[in-house]
């Protein structure tokens, strides 16, 4: 069976400081997994290995069951465009209006004007509630919204696979069902594959299929979200 | 140990040639890709570099053209062959120092800015916004800038030449009263077209050297905005530089 994405012994250290171990987890397509850890490093090194912006320093990566090749730049970069990774570090293009940079992906790859594609993302701009702000640069707006945004670049994208850094903390509580909408609507009809790290209860027991819980830098147990939720009161 | 050291001390113009061919290599297999975002950019450096500076460069050409004038008048103006000055502004501005003080210009104002703007695109991390995005951030950034300064410094060469030879001849005009005409016909004996391709030459390379090395110097930067100031400081001085040695290979291989 084809894995959306496949860990194998998963390593990452810098220096002498040693972060993740031994990881070897799979997520299949329409799969939620939610990353329960102790170490907030720990939990974003792995997510940034499984996004592809970094590369373990040991083990490998598969994706839709081909080992990820980091030298050919065309197959990495092609990859990327079909994943979805939001964390902390994540942030706009600062010198591009909130428009331009929702639309950057599509007018770059599809070498279309920004009028022609601003129909189609109508309904992803609505979604995220961004149509007061798409002509101001990021600068000039509050930061709940600029997260939007990022949501919203990486919902055009049409994601294969979904990876998501505490997202709970992009969100306040009224907002937060922006963010169930569109995880609703991106695995409803694209039969995406999520990893979520997170710490948020209401959003495990919402979401997850399955938990991964991290600690020292293994994974020490991978287990159903009601036996997970259950273990934890 | 000690020859990896000594190599290490020697390998940046081999990191800025490798760079160099990334950019090309970039520009022929990326070919219409994101064209019109592309363009766009390249627009905006041409505005930048060229439009947005043609005042101060026009008042600096006007200023040194005179300057180089004044020179010429006070040396000739003893041997009596003040004829000869269209002549010897050719020599001067056209072949030589016009390209130089062009790149310069071009240092101080658009490649200082650019390796700025680099480095905080890689501090506040816009390059990886943009290679999440699956575009590569030389493409995107590094490819019109590149286009887009070497078209406006061959502008601003033709241009620069062009106000230098009016201060010039402003200047010779109300010292020695000599008419535009015959002024005109000492620049157009003396300038061959070889002198303006050289020109051109000059002004393509001194684009691309101040563009890969600023270029570079902000990628450079990483994540540590303590690196920037370095980065600036350090990409005018390898410019300056850069010119020099440019300038002296191609005038040594086209005049002597």
């Amino acid at each position: 069976m084809k894995y959306l994405l496949e860990c194998r012994g998963i390593g990452y250290r810098i220096g002498k400081n040693i972060f993740l171990k031994d990881i070897n987890f799979t997520l299949s397509a329409g799969q939620n997994v939610v990353l329960f850890s102790e170490s907030d490093q720990a939990a974003s090194f792995l997510l940034q290995i499984c996004s592809t912006l970094i590369k373990p320093t040991k083990g490998t990566l598969f994706i839709k069951g081909l080992e990820v090749n980091y030298n050919d730049q065309k197959e990495f970069l092609n990859l990327k465009r079909r994943l979805a990774f939001v964390d902390k570090k994540s942030t706009l293009i600062q010198n591009l209006s909130i428009l331009e940079n929702i639309a950057l992906a599509t007018i770059y790859h599809e070498n279309r004007s920004l009028e022609e594609i601003q129909i189609q993302l109508d309904p992803i701009i609505e979604m995220f509630n961004l149509q007061k702000i798409l002509r101001l640069r990021p600068a000039e707006v509050e930061r709940a919204a600029r997260r939007r945004v990022l949501y919203a670049i990486e919902a055009v994208k049409k994601p294969m696979m979904a990876i998501f850094d505490q997202p709970e903390n992009d969100f306040n509580e009224n907002d937060r069902y922006y963010l169930f909408n569109i995880l609703h609507k991106l695995n409803e009809y694209r039969n995406c594959g999520f990893i979520i790290y997170t710490r948020s209860r209401p959003l495990m027991e919402k979401w997850a299929d399955e938990i991964i819980v991290l600690k020292d830098g293994l994974i020490t147990k991978q287990v159903d979200k009601d036996s997970f939720l259950r273990s934890r009161k | 140990m000690i020859i990896a050291s000594v190599f290490k001390k020697f390998d940046y113009p081999f990191l800025l040639s490798a760079f160099f061919y990334r950019i090309l290599k970039t520009i022929f297999i990326k070919a219409g890709q994101g064209r019109s975002i592309i363009r766009k950019t390249i627009i905006q450096q041409i505005y930048f570099t060229a439009v947005e500076v043609l005042l101060l460069l026009g008042i600096i050409g006007v200023i040194f053209g005179a300057l180089v004038i004044i020179q010429i008048l006070a040396q000739l103006s003893r041997v009596g062959i003040s004829e000869a000055l269209g002549q010897f502004l050719v020599v001067i501005v056209i072949r030589e120092l016009g390209p130089l003080i062009a790149a310069v210009i071009v240092i101080l104002y658009t490649g200082t800015a650019m390796a700025t703007e680099v480095g905080y695109m890689t501090v506040l991390g816009d390059i990886r916004a943009i290679t999440m995005r699956g575009i590569d951030p030389i493409h995107l950034v590094a490819v019109p800038r590149l286009i887009g300064t070497t078209i406006a410094m061959v502008c601003l060469l033709i241009y620069f030449d062009v106000v230098a030879l009016l201060g010039g001849f402003i200047v010779s005009w109300l010292l020695t009263g000599i008419p535009f005409y015959t002024f005109m016909m000492g620049v157009a004996v003396s300038i061959g077209a070889s002198d303006i391709i050289i020109g051109f030459i000059k002004a393509i390379f001194f684009a691309a050297i101040i563009v890969v090395i600023c270029l570079y110097r902000g990628f450079q930067v990483g994540g540590e905005i303590t690196k920037l100031p370095h980065a600036i400081s350090k990409s005018a001085m390898d410019c300056f530089l850069g010119l020099l040695i440019i300038d002296l290979i191609i005038s040594g291989i086209f005049y002597l």
